[in-house]
């Protein structure tokens, strides 16, 4: 288990009210390495750990078919980044991961579907072996809810936190909905700030 | 880009609460021909967010009023367009992500439910065809005595659905094409 620490932001860093403000995040005590792991992005180029490094991250476990959770989940992330670029210069803009962990539906449409919200996102996925990996090193958790081999309309149980990476390739923080994207965008601006003061 | 974004800004809930039994007037008034059952219920703002082609699962947005004196219970959903319609509800337990299915729902006398990301939603599955943003697609809400209500959603972001307001008819006003008129406006 990762240890962590359960802030509000408002005690962590003792910011005035108005900013980051009900923001649900856990900070971890200490980073939290991500194992190295090899997936294929959307476009079937390798994505390993290397792609973490150099720049924050934000990695949000899903699946394509998802309706509801997902798609209101990447939208916000996307406002959130909106909001980052106010704040921080365009290299320095966290890249948004998809973690798709129904590649049988997933594979096909997955590059479609990150355009769909913002070209700047990354999709991957992968084998079940890697999408594990992964899968551990986010303390994440899915299962597919299949009722049958034919099923082809089954949902998918997934984490719906969303993991903050360093450009070193460790979990930061993770933070829960509602990303209310000017408060998140604070948030995570400030994590970024505390390590990098420039 | 993104085609939609800040949907955290949920359908703003304009319902007043009327008096009961008032509104069968009205609406018998404004959309005419067809008979009112005992109990209207609305529907405002009916939209469902675009999603890249391919996808046949897509979830469908919207405000119900319950504008009659007795509870409204809803059992259910269906579309021509879609193999299956169901009511679902979005939940996070112990930071899991999950849709729930309601079986029925019930409104007391002039509630009004909202129907928005990361809640309450229909589940629309085995879509016949890709939808596009701009387009529109019934649905018929039923209800716990046989009656139905059918709206249009319109493919876009929150704001598409629009002012388009959707009052419950009487079953008995199409009963040979059960999804062929819409109701309301
Ligand atoms: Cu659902």
């Amino acid at each position: 288990m990762l240890k962590r620490t359960v802030l509000l932001v408002l005690l962590a860093f003792g910011a005035p009210p108005a900013f980051a403000e009900g923001v649900k995040g856990v900070i971890l005590d200490e980073p939290s390495p991500i194992a190295p792991f090899t997936l294929v992005d959307q476009a079937g180029e390798p994505f390993t750990l290397e792609q973490l490094k150099g720049r924050w991250s934000l990695i949000f476990l899903g699946f394509t078919h998802c309706p509801d959770v997902c798609p209101f989940t990447l939208a916000n992330l996307g406002a959130v980044r909106g909001e980052l670029s106010q704040l921080v210069t365009p290299e320095k803009l966290p890249q948004i991961v998809f973690l798709a962990v129904d590649p049988d539906r997933d594979r096909a449409v997955l590059a479609d579907y990150v355009a769909h919200f913002d070209l700047a996102f990354v999709g991957v996925t992968g084998d079940r072996r890697d999408i594990d990996g992964l899968t551990t090193s986010l303390d994440g958790y899915y299962s597919l809810k299949k009722r049958g081999e034919h099923d082809k309309a089954y949902d998918v149980v997934h984490s719906a936190a969303v993991a903050f990476v360093t450009p070193e390739g460790s979990i930061r923080a993770k933070i829960t909905p509602p990303f209310q994207p000017y408060n998140t965008a604070a948030y995570l601006y400030r994590l970024m700030r505390e390590a990098d003061p420039d | 880009m993104a085609k939609y974004h800040l949907m955290v800004v949920l359908a703003t809930v304009t319902a007043a609460v009327v008096e009961c039994g008032a509104t069968l007037a009205s609406a018998h008034d404004e959309h005419g021909t067809h008979a009112i059952s005992a109990g209207p219920a609305e529907i405002r703002d009916a939209w469902s967010p675009p999603s890249p082609p391919g996808i046949g699962t897509r979830a469908v947005y919207f405000t119900l009023v319950n504008t009659a004196c007795a509870p409204l219970k809803v059992i259910g959903a269906e579309s021509l367009d879609f193999a299956q319609v169901s009511i679902h509800e979005s939940s996070t337990r112990n930071g899991i992500a999950m849709m729930t299915p309601a079986t029925q729902l019930t409104l007391t006398a002039g509630e009004t439910v909202s129907f928005a990301p990361g809640g309450l939603h229909l589940m629309l599955m085995g879509a016949s065809r890709n939808f596009h943003e701009g387009e529109h697609f019934r649905i018929r809400l039923i209800f716990d005595d046989q009656d139905s209500l059918v709206f249009e959603a319109t493919v876009g972001g929150a704001a598409a659905g629009g002012n388009h307001d959707h009052h419950r008819q009487h079953k008995d006003g199409h009963p040979d094409h059960p999804l062929a008129e819409t109701g309301g406006s």
